[in-house]
Parts: structure tokens; sequence; C-alpha cells
């Protein structure tokens, strides 16, 4: 038994040796700088050293959350502490790129190059959410209406010119006699001043454009993916519909968007209504604005834009609030032809859009 | 009795030993093992749209395609590499779509194509500059690991005026055979035999900062007084260039104004661009051009005698510790004889080669010097950290 077990386990120290592994899941190299003061003549101590390292490891840490945007900053204090008082859990490496002794002011400083596992901090934060705090049975449920629209008709009007001329005439007449017996002298003048006054306006009357909208999926899978992964419950409006009487109605968002920038009070207040009938607490819409095709100046390739806007309405008290919102902001999707660019803009639209409302939602402490 | 089991046992564990023996000699064969790096082939920095403008001739030639699709290119890259012992790496020239690739990625990246033509009383003088770099990045990552610059120059006299499809003939000329006996492609194998290509390395330099003083303005020929921002990245490239090629480390790409976000345009032969992560550079380098001189030593019946000067300062610092390693005026001088009979002197060729020529220039020399001078002591521990 004890042989087998001995041939076992160099066998499986052989294979593990060659069990691939990727270094590059979600890590981030940061520099960071260390600061010790020291005391006595001998120069910075053992104890000094590491305590500058782990001053530049945090310093590094530092340096990397410093690109989180406001909301996800916020819900990072929640877990700094626990981060920093298990920094190496976080920091899996680190290399000394170089240090310095001045040793007038007895200061010793060392910068370390550390790698940080972002994908740890994630699930630090995501795990202090408020949301993942309670039983799934106890999360509250978001109803959502996500609407895509892209132009199919655009008609322009020519410019309406207005041209106002107006002329002015002065004349001035003079004559003038003079006789002396034998001679006589007579003169005649005649002024003629014309004043061309010219103006006017030019109306430009905006295009009317018409849309086709439809609920977005690509948008819809790739929103609900992360907004589920954050343990937030989506109940997409279609299945809202029946169940509120017809109240929350997708076609009426789409009705809406096909002619307007924005969706109608009476689609909103109904969505509201029977969201609260149905015991939906918050109500997320989204719309978004696919733009014409053009060609990347990078790659080469077909770009769409998408524009989105998003909020998250909170309907637990009397009249609904905004908790969370984004944009307008502008994605790119690039393709290989115009579908699986705007399908890639959907994609990426919906993943940055639900992951700017994930990190509001947190650090709202929404359930 | 009591003996056999014994036998037995020793037996048993003498035959382990042996087969652990063996695979340890089969772990360290293994370990051994030249690294796997993917070819990606030519490219060129920059963006799609930016190629033809930067890059009118060999974008050209790039163009061209055998009958299996692949970039004339490519293919002769590929067959260049056949021909070379590499150090510690099996390099992987199938086709770049395999999905068993390895993540480490070589390309040989075109980062500046100049041309000048001048006109002389009988004739004209051209000078070609193709500089590239070899670019060892993650697929999976897109970050760039390692970066070892390389150019070549061709200057040629020709009775004849070069327009624009002699000038084409050249480049192919210098892409994809030997007539001028320099060719980029050799020099990117050349380069590449020498280098020792690593999945990690210890520190990585990059030249940061380009300042031209106001002194050495009037020196500089049109072109470059009209964008000073090329001849800033002229000068950058050229010391790159020779304190890799001196020191056998990598160095990062310079990205002053031509880089967001700390990426890398790079577009390939099949229209494929990647957006390559420059990481942060561990020493930075300073480079400030204070100006350029010309003495006169002695005259002849032949001809006058000049020393042509280059006048710069190199720093190079530790950002964050503000740490410095070197900080130091440096110049040089090139002996040129003007023969009497020449009447007019196209000087600017001349501080070139004393600024960044091959031996004789600053930046060659200076780079060369850091590891052997002994004041250069704290430079050649930073170095010995980038290898």
């Amino acid at each position: 038994m004890q042989i087998n077990l001995f041939f076992k386990i160099m066998i499986v120290s052989f294979l593990l040796l060659f069990v691939p592994v990727n270094g590059n899941a979600n890590m981030v190299t940061k520099q960071g700088v260390g600061q010790v003061t020291y005391k006595g003549w001998g120069g910075p101590s053992a104890k000094v050293k590491q305590q500058a390292i782990a001053k530049a490891k945090l310093s590094a840490l530092n340096r990397f959350i410093g690109t989180f945007d406001t909301s996800k900053m916020s819900n990072f204090e929640k877990v700094r502490n626990e981060i920093e008082s298990q920094i190496d859990h976080y920091i899996i490496d680190y290399k000394i790129i170089d240090d310095l002794t001045d040793k007038n002011a007895k200061i010793y400083r060392i910068v370390v190059e550390a790698t940080i596992n972002m994908s740890l901090i994630e699930v630090a934060m995501r795990k202090s959410s408020a949301v993942l705090q309670v039983s799934s049975n106890d999360r509250s449920l978001v109803g959502a209406v996500f609407v895509a629209r892209q132009v199919i008709a655009r008609k322009s009007f020519n410019a309406r010119v207005t041209t106002v001329s107006d002329d002015d005439q002065a004349e001035k007449e003079s004559e003038q006699s003079s006789g002396n017996g034998n001679k006589a002298k007579y003169s005649n003048e005649y002024h003629k001043t014309t004043i061309k006054k010219s103006g006017g306006s030019t109306l430009q009357k905006s295009d009317q454009i018409e849309y086709d909208v439809s609920s977005s999926e690509s948008f819809n899978t790739a929103m609900s993916d992360i907004l589920d992964d954050a343990g937030y419950q989506i109940v997409e409006a279609a299945f809202l519909e029946d169940e509120s009487g017809g109240l929350v109605n997708v076609q009426d968002f789409i009705k809406d968007y096909r002619y307007g920038d924005d969706i109608s009070g009476k689609t909103r207040r109904n969505a509201v209504k029977g969201c609260r009938n149905v015991g939906v607490n918050f109500f997320a819409i989204g719309t978004l604005d696919v733009g014409a095709k053009d060609v990347d100046p990078v790659s080469g390739l077909v770009r769409i834009s998408v524009a989105v806007n998003g909020k998250v309405l909170d309907l637990r008290k009397r009249f609904p609030r905004t908790i969370a919102s984004v944009g307008p902001v502008q994605y790119y999707g690039l393709g290989s032809d115009q579908r699986s660019a705007s399908l890639n803009a959907l994609k990426l639209a919906g993943e940055k859009a639900a992951e700017t409302l994930v990190a509001k939602l947190r650090a709202k402490g929404i359930q | 009795m009591q003996f056999r089991p014994l036998m037995k046992d020793s037996r048993t564990i003498l035959t382990n030993l042996i087969i652990f023996f063996l695979l340890m000699c089969g772990f360290s064969v293994c370990l051994a093992a030249p690294l796997p790096v993917q070819l990606a082939g030519f490219a060129f920095r920059g963006n799609s749209c930016q190629i033809e403008q930067y890059y009118p001739f060999v974008s050209e030639v790039d163009k061209e395609k055998l009958d299996n699709g692949q970039s004339v290119l490519d293919h002769e890259l590929s067959e260049k590499i056949k021909n070379i012992q590499l150090k510690n790496i099996h390099l992987i020239t199938d086709k770049y779509s395999n999905l068993e690739a390895p993540p480490l990625t070589l390309a040989c990246c075109l980062d500046n194509e100049m041309v000048s033509r001048e006109e002389y009383v009988d004739g004209y003088k051209i000078v070609i500059d193709l500089s590239a770099q070899i670019l060892l990045f993650d697929f999976t990552s897109f970050k760039l690991i390692a970066c070892y610059p390389f150019s070549i120059q061709l200057i040629h006299f020709s009775k004849l005026k070069p327009t624009d499809e002699i000038i084409s003939k050249m480049i192919r000329n210098l892409l994809l055979s030997n007539k001028y006996e320099i060719n980029l492609l050799d020099e990117f194998t050349h380069v590449l035999a020498n280098v020792e290509i690593k999945k990690f390395y210890g520190g990585a330099m990059q030249v940061t900062d380009v300042i031209i003083e106001k002194k050495a303005m009037p020196f500089l020929p049109e072109k470059f007084k009209k964008h000073s921002r090329d001849f800033e990245t002229f000068v950058a490239q050229n010391f790159g260039k020779y304190l890799s090629k001196n020191q056998s480390i990598s160095i990062l790409p310079y990205t002053k104004g031509y880089s967001i976000g700390n990426k890398m345009a790079v577009r390939f032969s099949n229209a494929e661009v990647f957006h390559l992560k420059i990481p942060d550079p561990q020493f930075a380098i300073q480079l400030t051009i204070r100006g350029f001189k010309k003495v006169f030593i002695d005259e002849k019946v032949s001809g006058s005698s000049w020393v042509y000067g280059a006048f710069a300062h190199v720093s190079i610092t530790q950002p964050l510790l503000n740490k410095s390693y070197l900080d130091e005026n440096v110049k040089n001088g090139v002996v040129k004889i003007i023969p009497a009979l020449q009447k007019s002197v196209d000087e600017w060729p001349i501080y070139q080669e004393s600024l960044m020529g091959c031996d004789v220039g600053l930046f060659d020399k200076l780079t060369k010097y850091l590891s052997e001078k002994t004041e250069y002591k704290k430079v050649k521990e930073v170095l010995a950290r980038c290898r």
C-alpha cells in the first residue's frame, strides 16, 4: 500500500508539473512605493525593509484602485480593511524593482511591482454587497425593459431661405441762374442716391426620423447576465405583462420610442403601477440608439455605435425615485459586417451599462 | 527467512527510486525544452487608416499576395526564420489562427519608413531608413512583454531622378532581396538569433521623454523642423536600438504623443489589428538633444578638416523612487574632410552620423560604454535587472 502510495504521489507530482497554469486570469501589475523611517546608525534592518515592502504593496493596490470610478471605489471602501489586512492574498506576487536609503534623513524607500488578482477583489466586493447578505428568496425583484431603435427612414428638409431687400432712393436737384446783362449763366445739378439693404433668414427644419424599435435580445442577455451574477433578480417585462393586467406593456415602450426620444409619462406610470401590483419593487428602463455604420479608422472593420440611457427606479415609496442611472453614453462594436458589428455593440453596451448600474446599486446597499 | 522480504522491499524501493530518477530526468528535459512561441508575421505600427500614409512604399509591397493568399512579406519572414538557429525558443510558423497556438507571440513590426531625396549637380542622393521592432506579446492578454528595435539604412547615389516607382523598387529589394547587401528581414533574424526570448523579464526600460533644445533646431533638416515630433521619435528609436543591441536588453517602444491609454495599435498583413498594452517601465530614460557644432581643425590643399559635434544629455531614473542612475551631459564628434573643390556641404547627415551613426555615433558609443566603464556601475546594475 505504502509503495503504491509512493508511486502514485510521484506520478501525480510529475503530471502536475504539466498542468497549464493560466497566469493571466484577470491579473493586473502595478508599481508601488513604500517608505519607512528607521532608527539607529546601522541602516535599515530586515524588519524595516519588510515594513517598506508591505507599504509598497499597499501603494500598488491604491494606484490600481485609483482607476476605479466613484461607485466602484465606494464599493471597494466597504472591503478595504479586509483586503488590506490580507494583502498577500490579493497580491499574488511581487518583485523588487529597486530601493534607496537616505542615511541623513534615515528613510528607507523601496519600489515593487505587484501582481494583483483583480478577480479576488471583485469577489470580495461582491460578497460585501447588500443583495448577497440576504437569501435569494428575500432579494427584491427588478422588472426590466430595454428597447433598441435604429433609423430606418430619414426625411431631410431643404433650408427655407427668406430674402428681404429694401431700396432707398434719395433725389436732390438744384438750379442756379445768374446774369449780368450781356450774358446769362444757368446751372442745374441732379443727385440720385440709391441705398440697397438686403437681409433675411434661413430656416432649417429638423430631420424627420423613423425608427425600427425592438426589444434587444443581445443587450438583454448581456445586461441580465451581469445583474444576475451580482445577485439581482431580473424579471423581463414580457413576463410581467399578463400578471400586471397589461399595465407593463413592452409594445407601449416600443411605440413611444419609435417617434420620440423618451418613454412617455403614461407608459412609465402604467409600468410602475403594474410592477407595484405584482410586488416588483424595482424597475429598470433602458433605451438604446443604434447608430449608422461607418468604418473604424483603427481596424478598418465595420463600426456601429450604440448610445445607452438607462435607470433603475425604486418603487417602494409613494413616488418612484431613480436610484441608479447610466448614460447617455456611447459604445462601439466592430465586426466584419453590419450585423456582427451591431450585435457586438449591443452586447458591449449591455455589459458596460449593467456594470455601472450594479456598482451604483451596491453602493446604495440595494438588496 | 526474514532476509527475503527485506530483499523484496529493498528491490522495490530501488526500482521506485530508479523510476523516480527517470521521471526527474524527463522533467529536466521538459524544463530545458525550448519555449514555444507563435510567429504572427509582418506588421505595421499604427491604426489601419494610418498605414498607407506612414508606410507608403512598404504597404504597397505588403499588398502582394501569393497564390495561397499569404502576403509575400509573411512568406519571406517564415522562410528566413527557418534558416536560423534560435537560442531558447521553438518558433511555430503555422497559421496564426491555430487554436493550439501558444500565448507567446512574436512579430516583426515596422515602425518607421523614411525616404529622403536630395538633388546634386551630378545626380541624386537617396537615403532610405526602415526601422522595425521584434515584438513579443501575450496573445491572451495582449500585453507587450519585450521589444527589440532594429533598423537598416540605404544611402544610394543615382544619376536618374528618383521617382516613386524607383523608390518602390528599391524598398522592395530591401525587403525581398539582397541586392544592396542589406535586408530588413535579415536584420530581424540576426537580432532574433542573438537575443534571449523569455516569458518574464526582470525589468523594462523605456525612452519616456525626448527634448530638442532650441539651439539644436537650426541644424535639423526641413522635414524635422516642420515636424519636430518625428525627430523626437527618430531619436528615441535610434537610442533604443543601440541600447537594445549593445546591452541585449528589451526596450519598450517610445509612445509619447502616439499612444492612447498606453496602448499601441499593430496591424498585421492579414488586416487584423491588435491593441497591445504597453506596461509601465521600471526604468525611464530621458534624452535631451542640446545642439550641434562644427569646429575647424586643419586645412590642406586637398581640403579642410572639421569635427562635427553632437551634444546631448541622458538620464536614467526610477520614476517612483526618484532615484537617478545616470544624469550626464555627453558629446561626440566625427572628423570630416571637406574637399577643396566641393562647393556646398549637406551638413545634416554628418551631424546625424555624429549623434546616431553606427560605431562612430554618440548613441552607439555611449550604450556600449554603459557596461564597460566603471563610472556607469549603477547603470550596469539596472541593465542586469532588465535582461
